[in-house]
């Protein structure tokens, strides 16, 4: 990829030069909110997106609060839903069939007993507790709190949920049956050097990528089945992470292997981009990254939970939406923020083709 | 730039024609690092009254007179001195007569065997608006059982978790947006160089053991890179938490 600045380097004829730099030099760009949610009532963490395939003006968000529960808003930011659950972390979705059934499944984790908590998402984006609400989280005791949710569709349509603990446990689980009787079976489980949160996993590509608060970002084979060793992707004390914590992270995908990941950098208040795939190393150097400044809205300190879709949610979000986490709002109060991905790519001068116009 | 670009040797020297794509590429890149920084998000690029006005913290009846010893059993919070690049100037010697100012304190406990609880850890967090921004502050200290300890009792601050005896750790976070200018503040830090003085404790314990109510009072004295801060409270209690 090119940074634009380059381009006019290009009429000298040193474009050689400005690919090189570019390699090394993260872009760093700002931009703002299109709007706001609602404050909820305690400490939002972890939002999820989704999409509406009926009327995309329609999708939802919905967002976990750590000390009371899930909260789902529509796209102009207004509360729908309340959702009085419990400690419920982070929180993850995915569409489904299971058992023959078209699904859509919403995941939370759950701190008080250390439980994946089940949702299910109604076509006209309701949500409700699945049949069977809670499983375990780990197939035996963890020592301390389940954290970070995500789940893994693989390309034949096979769902498992993968949880954080705070212990840095990583746990996988294969899910089967049916939406009214859903069976839940133990995969793999390893272990972070230390306390991880952000989980996502990359369904196109097979990829699965959990953060390490104090140590980067780690990727994995999403598969159940695969082993357990990582690679480490970009390490706090980078250009990109300069210092911790590595918190929500997002799959932007524009094609069957491109677009990006969003990795919430906590300690600078800003976004880092990698490019999606790997290079034939294995390498995702980091191509940039951004805060989110005032605008529409006041800015986004103490980057937390995030999610991201490419798709086109109107003329507010027409190369798709990101939702974002805000510790601090005026009147002391906590929200998510609500970006269009549009003014990211212009923003960082991403590669985004078409990108549509507001 | 023009420099950098002029010593690249290897395409020899440039024609008119191409000394005006130079211009132009010039001003285009300059143009481009325009466009590309990001704009003020940290308090770094303010000019000098505006890192002033992000900075001073100032409030109540402030002096400048940092506090010796704790101030009595009365709801308040006085805190003079500096931490980093800001500067504390805060005097509320009465929580009840305050305006723009909220102060609360929080427990925590965690489970001993037999159904004891030790008391691990409090909160003075404090809530406040000058200047136009709103901001926040907490401190949060820990020893392995608060309770176990006669009051007044003083803790030398130490880097350590849950200190048994008379150590206890302080993290400080200071944390605030000044949403016009797009800057955001959010410092956590432990303070490991001074001493806490639990003057007071009281509340009515519930059910559970833990005491959410009543009132906390205190004096702390650090030094973190060579500038002292000193603080007296005395924070009315609002919640209590059993870490399990």
């Amino acid at each position: 990829m090119i940074d634009p600045r380059c381009l006019a380097w290009v009429a000298a004829g040193i474009l050689v030069s400005c690919v090189a730099v570019q390699a090394q030099d993260p872009v760093m760009g700002s931009v703002t909110a299109v709007r706001e949610t609602e404050p909820v009532d305690v400490d939002p963490d972890d939002p999820a997106i989704w999409v509406n395939p009926a009327d995309p003006l329609q999708s939802r968000v919905i967002g976990t609060d750590k000390d009371f529960g899930l909260v789902v808003f529509d796209l102009a930011g207004k509360t729908l839903q309340k959702l009085p659950d419990g400690r419920l972390n982070n929180v993850d979705l995915r569409t489904v069939v299971l058992g023959g059934e078209e699904v859509t499944l919403i995941a939370a984790s759950k701190r008080e007993d250390n439980t994946i908590v089940f949702y299910t998402m109604a076509a006209d984006g309701s949500v409700a507790h699945a049949p069977t609400f809670a499983y375990p989280g780990a197939p035996t005791q963890v020592d301390d709190d389940i954290y970070g949710i995500g789940f893994y569709k693989d390309l034949a349509g096979s769902l498992s949920v993968i949880a954080s603990f705070k212990t840095g446990d990583v746990v996988q689980w294969e899910i089967g049956g049916t939406p009214a009787a859903m069976e839940l079976r133990f995969a793999r489980q390893w272990k972070l050097p230390s306390q991880p949160e952000g989980v996502a996993a990359d369904d196109g590509l097979g990829l699965l990528y959990v953060g390490e608060e104090d140590g980067g970002i780690w990727r994995f084979d999403a598969n159940p089945r695969a082993g357990t060793d990582g690679t480490l992707v970009d390490k706090v004390g980078s250009a990109c992470l300069p210092v911790d914590d590595v918190e929500g992270i997002g799959v932007v995908s524009t094609g069957p292997e491109s677009g990006w990941l969003v990795v919430s950098a906590q300690g600078v208040n800003r976004y880092a981009l990698y490019p999606r795939k790997p290079d034939a190393d294995g390498r995702q150097p980091c191509i940039g990254s951004f805060g989110i400044e005032t605008g529409a809205t006041d800015p986004v300190g103490e980057t937390d939970g995030l999610d991201v879709t490419s798709a086109a949610l109107g003329p507010d979000f027409p190369a798709g939406l990101m939702v974002v986490q805000d510790d601090r709002n005026e009147g002391f109060s906590r929200n998510f923020k609500y970006v269009s991905w549009a003014d990211v790519v212009r923003a960082l001068g991403l590669d985004q083709t078409p990108l549509p116009t507001n | 730039m023009t420099q950098g670009f002029a010593h690249r040797r290897v395409f020899g020297q440039p024609s008119s024609q191409a000394k005006a794509y130079l211009r132009a590429a010039i001003w285009a890149t300059a143009l481009g690092l325009l466009v590309a920084m990001p704009k003020p998000v940290d308090a770094e690029d303010l000019s000098a009254s505006d890192k002033a006005i992000n900075a001073e913290v100032k409030l109540g009846d402030a002096t400048g007179k940092a506090p010796t010893e704790w101030l009595g059993p009365k709801p308040h919070f006085v805190m003079v001195g500096a931490y980093r690049d800001f500067t504390f100037d805060i005097a509320v010697p009465d929580l009840a007569a305050a305006t723009d100012f909220a102060l609360e304190a929080k427990r925590e406990y965690r489970p001993l065997e037999g159904g004891k609880l030790a008391y691990i850890d409090f909160e003075v967090a404090v809530a406040l608006t000058t200047n136009g921004i709103e901001r926040e502050f907490e401190f949060e200290f820990e020893n392995a059982d608060f309770s176990t300890h006669a009051r007044p009792m003083t803790f030398a601050l130490k880097d350590a978790e849950f200190p048994e005896g008379a150590f206890s750790n302080l993290e400080l976070q200071i944390e605030w947006e000044w949403v016009e200018k797009s800057v955001i503040v959010n410092e956590e830090q432990l303070i490991t160089d001074g001493a806490l003085t639990v003057a007071l404790e009281e509340g009515s314990p519930s059910a559970d053991g833990t005491v959410p109510n009543g009132l906390i009072g205190g004096f702390v004295t650090g030094t973190f890179e060579g500038k002292p801060i000193a603080i007296s409270f005395t924070a009315p209690v609002t919640e209590a938490e059993i870490d399990d």
